[in-house]
């Protein structure tokens, strides 16, 4: 899958840009806070109809504007595609594929595959466990519509429940009532359960594989799905914890307290990982989500490296970019803050790629020539 | 809009304030009513203030201008079979159908925690008190087919006795309507709970 060409009007600070791309590797060099992000932002728009920053819509139309407008043309699997996302700031967000309308957004996800790593995925796989199930629910949503659609239905019994403890009643119906919403919930919960199970599994092997190529140490990088679900019976569960769950007034039962633990030579990441140990372990993860999604999907996702580099020593930068090359990426966008480390990177492997220079949200430079 | 008599703005105000219409619309109304020679305005005046007279069934909490409403009175119902509504207006819908010789009970919502509603708040108390007192054998289900409307229905059925039969109205295709046109959920579910067709049930 490619994307060929982009148009952003009033997206974060990008007043309007229309961007060729190159078929493999973009990359856009430039300051701090000029915009290179928000370039990336608004590719993972296109493919997943949101932002990789988990922001509120609205706070990505550019100041003092009342809408922002992304439009992009694809090509995949050699079929020419046009996707248009627009947000008024008043009024709901709307999704054009080749021209017509899409009446429910989650009918997108999926067509456009992506991958986005963010300098924030750092701190979101130390910082909790509901940010570690967000990037997995982010790579099996695209791969499976029926897990984004009983996990959307989980939560929304699961809101309810949450709702009902909240009230602090606690009289015998509404007992009755929250076991109702165990029922409704376990067979949801189930087969959630099962998908990431079977999805962690998959993606073990070849995180183990990708870290060791990475950090090229020796080091041993290990991930351990943890469920309630795995033991035991999750009404019986429920029922066990009701009590408890009526004095917390949360629902302590269920997949959404599920996570995933990374070691690195058997011990806790969060104990003693270095920064740039860290690093390696998300690259890792997030490329191992790739070489998942490149393998249950029919197309090569595209994959957004916002500042990789950045706290890598150069031998980790240097297996990283042959890594790149080697797992057949396809086609890479990659922002960095040094111009000169990311030109020579790639010019040192002989990689043909566009490059850009963003200043104050437009193109002042590309591939040498002014614009 | 400038009118040249209080009273008559007074009234437009009035009309106004009743959803679904605005100032035109009101100000034709009510020159309608001033121009009328039968004492429409007369007859409407009475009937309005008489609304406040109308009750709440004690039984079955439909409206009612006494303290039990028409039909569960009405000695020609079936006194066995209630059919378990949201609210008024689906009474009236169903009612209209002519197809229902049953009695009702509104429930006065579904449950919904989130904007404050649980069981309590509903009218399930008396339901499971008119099904021991009544003899009850059917309950119908006709509530709206969502997660909320879902988990009530569940909710109910496992609070009432279970020698009393418990039914949900059908979901599938509309009447009328063709196949290709129908969402594949829709279209699914006619199909894992199609009906037996028999001549006799069946003649349009």
């Amino acid at each position: 899958m490619q994307l060929n060409k982009i148009h952003i009007t009033n997206f974060c600070n990008l007043k309007n840009l229309e961007l060729q791309f190159h078929p493999s590797v973009n990359a856009f060099v430039g300051n701090n806070g000029m915009g290179k992000t928000n370039i990336l932002d608004a590719i993972n728009y296109l493919c997943l109809t949101r932002s990789n920053f988990s922001r509120t819509d609205k706070f990505n139309v550019l100041h003092g504007e009342n809408f922002f407008r992304i439009s992009g043309d694809f090509t995949r699997n050699s079929k020419k595609n046009h996707v248009v996302i627009k947000l008024p700031v008043e009024g709901q967000k709307s999704l054009e594929l080749n021209g017509k309308d899409l009446e429910r957004m989650v009918d997108h996800i999926g067509k456009f595959p992506v991958v986005m790593i963010a300098p924030k995925d750092n701190v979101q796989i130390l910082e909790s466990s509901a940010e570690r199930r967000k990037l997995i629910d982010k790579v099996l949503s695209q791969v499976n519509i029926a897990y984004l659609k009983d996990l959307m239905a989980y939560n929304k019994l699961l809101e309810q429940r949450n709702a009902m403890l909240k009230s602090g009643q606690s009289s015998g119906s509404v007992k009755a009532l929250l076991e109702v919403y165990d029922e409704k919930m376990e067979p949801l919960a189930k087969h959630i359960f099962l998908q990431r199970n079977e999805f962690i599994e998959e993606l073990k092997p070849i995180f183990i594989r990708l870290y060791s190529r990475i950090a090229h140490s020796g080091e041993q990088a290990e991930m351990e799905y943890f469920s309630q679900l795995s033991v035991g019976n999750f009404i019986e569960k429920c029922r066990k914890n009701l009590e408890k769950d009526m004095a917390l007034k949360r629902s302590s039962t269920g997949i959404h307290k599920d996570d995933v633990h990374f070691t690195i030579n058997q011990n806790a990441i969060s104990n003693f990982a270095s920064q740039g140990q860290l690093k390696s372990l998300v690259l890792a993860f997030k490329l191992a989500q790739f070489v998942y999604l490149k393998m249950k999907t029919d197309t090569t996702p595209v994959i957004l490296l916002d500042d990789v580099f950045d706290k890598l020593d150069r031998d980790r930068v240097k297996h990283l970019v042959q890594l790149l090359f080697e797992e057949q990426l396809g086609q890479v966008f990659i922002t960095d803050t040094d111009e000169q480390r990311i030109l020579e990177t790639f010019e040192k492997i002989n990689f043909e790629f566009f490059w850009f220079k963003i200043k104050d949200g437009t193109v002042i430079q590309r591939n040498g020539t002014e614009s | 809009m400038n009118i040249s008599s209080k009273i008559v703005e007074d009234a437009v105000k009035s009309f106004s304030s009743l959803p679904g219409v605005g100032r035109k619309t009101a100000l034709r109304l009510v020159l309608h009513l001033l121009n009328d020679k039968y004492d429409l305005a007369d007859e409407m005046s009475l009937g309005l203030s008489k609304l406040k007279e109308v009750r709440f069934c004690k039984q079955c909490h439909n409206i009612s201008d006494n303290d039990v409403c028409e039909i569960c009175t009405s000695q020609a119902r079936n006194r066995q079979t209630v059919c378990v509504v949201e609210s008024i207006r689906d009474v009236i819908a169903i009612e209209e159908t002519g197809y229902f010789s049953g009695l009702y009970h509104v429930l006065g919502g579904i449950i919904s925690p989130l904007n404050g509603i649980g069981p309590e708040n509903l009218n399930i108390r008396s339901l499971l008190e008119r099904i021991e007192r009544q003899g009850v054998e059917e309950l119908i289900m006709a509530i709206s087919p969502t997660i909320d409307g879902d988990t009530t229905i569940y909710y109910l059925t496992r609070m009432i006795p279970s020698h009393v039969k418990v039914s949900t109205i059908a979901r599938g295709v509309a009447f009328g309507g063709e196949l290709e046109y129908a969402d594949e959920f829709t279209l699914g579910r006619s199909i894992a709970s199609r009906v037996p067709y028999t001549v006799q049930n069946n003649q349009l």
